[in-house]
């Protein structure tokens, strides 16, 4: 048990401090492209989690990512915000609209409440591309969100973000917090509620849980975090185009979270991570990458019903039989 | 002093009447039984009570306010909680959270306070952690804490569900069949576990087809046949009724 933990968090750390250095071992833009949209990946798929963990599937995530990347883009463009308040602001922006939208609509179940979500996302979309187009910029979307404002910290010179490496840096902090305030719900009681909810909801009712109150909570604190990622997007990719939050989109993220493991909470976030990286390797290879990506989902699915993850832990387990083997 | 009470309760799923015209009390601290053939409408009349299912006609008052229209979280809160007659638990935690989720009422449950686990959490938190392990001890599953509640075996399942509803701290328990399924020794360890529950102050209304463990926990039972109560009385008197027999006629019940 102790062992397997001290495995797990080697890996976790190594990970980070891997994370960390890459600009170091590779200058290429293009490395740090892909990364940046891991990490925006990664920030998406945990967060879609959370909302998950209460029994309920949402096909509005990238729409919510949508409403943080416009309200960041235009707070800065149109009012001169800096982007350290509009980013907050967005995520912000985002929980409100999931606020309102969930308490109408999660009393709905199942198929019921995806099928809202898909309707509001579509919706979301529709209006960015049709409607207040001086504002919105129609399909064409924004084009020229500034980078973040420079900042200063102390002891290191003053941070612009004008290349790539500052720009992977602000990505991976902001996911790292994303994902240790997930994990910090996770493990407290509202954790343990949420859970409760989606093994039973009537036993949960019976016991004094308001269902409705916690479902409202995980949605809002979801796509809180949506808002971020879309806010993190517009201002580290400069254009801000309806369709690049489609429900296409939501379905990926969705596909991210089951294909690594929805019972983990590592599961998302290395659900989002190996996808990401194999969608990027079957790029090379034209109209055949959907092909490969779905043959992939199917052979997953099929062989892996718990995720990727779980070929990690049965990993993890065969390494720990080695060391003892070697070791005895 | 009367708990529980249900005046003229009347509930219709489309043209079906599954309870009609329905009375009763429930005084503090006793066992009152209920009892009945199959379809007589002993759940439904514990849906209504916990607010799962409004009733159609009448109103049910607990400790003299209404409370017939209120939502079953809100019922539970003012202290009334209840089992399944099917076995419903949160399958995939093990014992211990079962019971630590059932502490909710209690526990602390603010956002910030526990995303940030501020000292006030992590009080409430401990104190919760006590409550489930007296609990644990309390019916004697203990030593079964780290099991999934999923993989336990039946008897211990019926165990668990009554776990939880007293985690929520009924002052009002409704058990539905809490020995079906059971053996003979298990029967008879329910039977004393539910006396330990009432001995703590805990009100009982039970539900439950194993005629000797009614009558011989029961203070007083009802009789409810086709949605309508038919006797109420101490268990002897309603053991000789004629109309209690006839309503189990040729339904093989071992009524002894
Ligand atoms: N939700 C519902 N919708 C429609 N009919 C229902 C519903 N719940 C119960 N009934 C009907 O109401 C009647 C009473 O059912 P109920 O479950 O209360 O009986 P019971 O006394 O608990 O029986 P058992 O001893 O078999 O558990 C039955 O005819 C049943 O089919
Ligand atoms: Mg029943």
């Amino acid at each position: 048990m102790n062992r397997k933990h001290y495995t797990k968090n080697f890996i976790i750390l190594g990970t980070i401090a891997f994370l960390l250095i890459i600009p170091l071992l590779s200058s290429d833009p293009y490395h740090l492209q892909v990364l940046m949209v891991l990490l925006l990946n990664i920030i998406l798929a945990i967060s879609l989690w959370v909302i998950m963990t209460v029994g309920q599937l949402s096909l509005a995530h990238a729409a919510f990512m949508a409403v943080g990347a416009y309200t960041s883009a235009l707070l800065v463009m149109k009012l001169g915000l800096p982007f350290w308040l509009a980013m907050p602001a967005s995520g912000i922006m985002a929980a409100i609209l999931a606020l309102v939208i969930g308490s109408i609509t999660l009393r709905l179940k199942g198929a019921y409440f995806l099928l809202v979500t898909f309707a509001f996302g579509e919706i979301v979309i529709l209006i960015f591309s049709n409607f207040w187009e001086s504002l919105f910029g129609g399909v064409s979307g924004l084009i020229g969100v500034p980078p973040p404002d420079p900042i200063s910290i102390p002891f290191i010179p003053q941070v612009r973000f004008v290349s790539k490496v500052p720009l992977y840096y602000l990505a991976l902090s902001l996911t790292l917090i994303t994902v240790l305030t997930i994990y910090r719900l996770k493990n407290s009681r509202l954790g343990l509620t949420f859970g409760a909810l989606k093994e039973g909801d009537l036993l949960a009712e019976c016991i004094g849980i308001d269902i409705m109150k916690y479902k409202v909570m995980a949605f809002t604190v979801g796509c809180f975090f949506a808002g971020i990622a879309g806010s993190l997007y517009a201002h580290s990719f400069v254009v801000v185009t309806p369709i690049d939050f489609s429900f296409y989109h939501s379905v990926y993220i969705l596909i991210y979270v089951v294909v690594g493991g929805e019972s983990s909470f590592l599961g998302p976030i290395l659900g989002a991570s190996v996808l990401t990286l194999f969608s990027e390797i079957l790029r090379k290879f034209g109209h055949y990458e959907s092909i490969g990506y779905g043959i992939a989902l199917i052979l997953v699915m099929l062989f892996l019903p718990s995720g990727i993850i779980s070929l990690l832990e049965r990993i993890i387990v065969k390494v720990q039989e080695l060391f003892k083997r070697i070791k005895g | 002093m009367n708990l529980l009470e249900l005046k003229n309760i009347t509930k219709q799923f489309g043209g079906l009447t599954a309870i009609n015209n329905l009375s009763f009390e429930i005084n503090e601290g006793e066992i009152l039984g209920l009892i009945g053939p199959n379809g007589a409408g002993k759940t439904t009349a514990f849906n209504m009570i916990s607010g799962v299912l409004t009733p159609t006609k009448g109103k049910i008052y607990f400790k003299g306010e209404d409370v017939t229209k209120l939502k079953t979280n809100i019922i539970a809160q003012r202290g009334i909680c209840r089992t399944f007659q099917l076995t419903t638990l949160f399958k995939s935690y093990s014992v211990f959270d079962n019971v630590l989720i059932g502490c909710h009422l209690s526990a602390k449950t603010g956002f910030w306070g526990n995303l940030l686990n501020t000292s006030g959490v992590r009080k409430g938190e401990g104190k919760t952690q006590e409550k489930t392990e007296e609990i644990l001890k309390f019916l004697g599953i203990e030593e079964i804490r780290n099991e999934l509640a999923k993989n336990l075996p039946h008897g211990y399942q019926r165990i668990l569900g009554i776990a939880i509803a007293l985690a929520a701290g009924p002052e009002l328990l409704l058990l539905d069949e809490p020995m079906t399924g059971m053996n003979n020794t298990e029967t008879n360890d329910m039977i004393e576990t539910i006396r330990k529950i009432r001995a703590k102050g805990t009100t009982i209304l039970l539900v439950e087809h194993d005629m000797k463990a009614v009558m011989t926990l029961s203070d007083r039972i009802i009789v409810l046949n086709n949605g309508v109560k038919i006797v109420e009385g101490l268990p002897a008197e309603v053991k000789d009724n004629n109309a209690v027999i006839e309503a189990y006629l040729g339904r093989e019940q071992d009524f002894t």
